[in-house]
């Protein structure tokens, strides 16, 4: 099986690298068809508006959705999250499946954009956040993976995780590491 | 701890906005539409190119109540444009906390000599370029995107084409090179040989390359996506067409899908008209906005 990465716009082509590193086999979601041979998806950075009206013309969101909910590895960055958690935007409802608040640009604009130092599962990095949405609060269940200081920077609710930030970015082998065992290897899925 | 600004960061976010279309808007109306349509983000400007071309006169910077409120219409990143040169223009649309400058050729120049120095103003820019050594000397005054030129106002496609496969094949030419020449490729380009040995390591541009100048169909702004370009910017394309929101969709879709024939035909039925164009011909020289910029 294939990791899937939704490639309607935004950091897909990053979060490919990532995967060329680990050596995974990929394939970029643009229509239904392409999610038939995916067993693990990403969802990457980019504007969550832009994708969510891009999507519409095929209806993709909902096939997504019914693959995501068999329980298949899903890792969201940034809009990626955005488009998991349970939230609207332009009054459309996004995929919905991640119990969090979620509060979009919650840093403010990009000249506040920064590079933060990021306690992520049993490493620590620094990451670009982008825009990026503010995780206001958890539902019972999802439980905390990755903090900046006290704020609660990334969540995982069974076998989805979403990050506020962007790892693809970094590419690091901390990261590359977690990818290869919860996306690729099914590790931690569920059982944290 | 938290660090802002940082050209990581900066480039970052020309990386967010890949795969998608920025739209010039002249009014929180347009900026609206330009969000319905799928637009990664809007270019907030008081006259589009077309009737920049038409009007003549001085162009400069937009006023701030046009880009406040488009600011506060729109929850899409908002970019804007200083003119060239015009370092103080940056600097109030820094303060005014836009998401992107576009330091552009569109505008009337400010300097005819130096561009802006890039690095120590916090918002990220993005510069035209219609070759390798353009975009270059725009990199190394801290540029976080380039575009290409093309020529604004036109909906003529023609020398977007003509400056992508100029940057192409001058990065082609950059990483078939010998290491020896490489110095005297920058100085052919007059681009900093730094800049030069980062095309060499990632086999490409250091930032995200969008197309722009000229796109008014689907097919212009896929075809910009198969030269290898990484989005599109739309100027007067859109808004001087018979109907914005029919085109502005079509194009975000044909962007995403710019290898996908099928789509392609779907989203050309049934646009209405397409901006009048102009034959880059009939331009004066001193018409030719490509021209600026040095």
């Amino acid at each position: 099986m294939k990791t899937g990465i939704l490639a309607l716009q935004g950091s897909f082509q990053e979060h490919l690298e990532s995967l060329k590193l680990i050596e995974r086999d990929f394939i970029l979601i643009r229509t239904v068809d392409d999610l038939e041979e995916v067993g693990s998806i990403i969802l990457p950075g980019g504007e969550s508006t832009s994708m969510i009206k891009i999507q519409e013309n095929n209806d993709l969101f909902n096939h997504l959705k019914i693959k995501i909910l068999t329980g298949i590895p899903t890792l969201g960055t940034c809009a990626g999250l955005i488009l998991l958690a349970k939230n609207s935007i332009l009054g459309k409802s996004t995929l919905n499946i991640l119990d969090c608040d979620i509060e979009r640009n919650g840093y403010g604009r990009q000249n506040q954009s920064f590079e933060g130092k990021v306690q992520f599962n049993n490493f620590n990095d620094n990451y670009c956040f982008i825009r990026a949405p503010k995780i206001t609060s958890v539902g019972s269940g999802v439980k905390v993976i990755a903090k900046m200081e006290d704020e609660i920077v990334g969540v995982q609710s069974n076998n989805i995780v979403g990050l506020t930030f962007h790892p693809e970015l970094n590419n690091e082998q901390n990261y590359l590491n977690w990818l290869d065992n919860f996306v690729m290897k099914g590790l931690n899925v569920g059982a944290l | 701890m938290k660090i802002e600004s940082t050209f990581k960061v900066k480039k970052g976010f020309a990386e967010m906005l890949k795969g998608g279309v920025i739209m010039d808007v002249v009014n929180a109306e347009q900026a609206k539409i330009a969000e319905k349509s799928g637009a990664v983000a809007v270019m907030a400007l008081e006259r589009i190119p077309a009737d920049i071309r038409a009007e003549g006169g001085v162009s400069r910077m937009s006023s701030v109540e046009v880009i406040q409120e488009v600011m506060n219409t729109v929850s899409i990143p908002v970019m804007a444009k200083a003119r060239i040169g015009h370092f103080v223009e940056a600097q109030i649309l820094e303060e005014l906390g836009i998401d992107f400058i576009d330091e552009s050729e569109v505008l009337t120049p400010a300097d005819e000599v130096n561009h802006i120095s890039k690095h120590e103003i916090k918002t990220p820019f993005v510069n035209g370029a219609t070759d390798i050594g353009e975009a270059c000397r725009r990199i190394g005054e801290g540029a976080a995107m380039i575009r290409t030129k093309g020529e604004a106002g036109t909906g003529n496609v023609i020398e977007a084409v003509r400056h992508m496969r100029s940057m192409t094949k001058g990065i082609n030419e950059v990483l078939s090179a010998d290491e020896n020449e490489l110095m005297a490729l920058a100085k052919n380009y007059g681009a900093p040989v730094t800049v030069l040995n980062s095309i060499r390591e990632s086999g490409r541009l250091p930032v995200v390359n969008f197309a722009a100048g000229g796109i008014a169909t689907p097919a212009d702004a896929a075809l910009m996506m198969q030269l290898g370009c990484d989005g599109v910017f739309v100027g007067s394309g859109i808004f001087k067409s018979g109907d914005p929101l029919e085109r502005a969709e079509a194009i975000v879709i044909a962007t995403t899908n710019y290898d996908n024939p099928a789509k392609l035909v779907e989203v050309s039925k049934n646009l209405g008209e397409p901006m009048v164009g102009i034959n880059i011909d009939d331009l004066h020289e001193s018409e030719k906005l490509a021209k600026r910029g040095w």
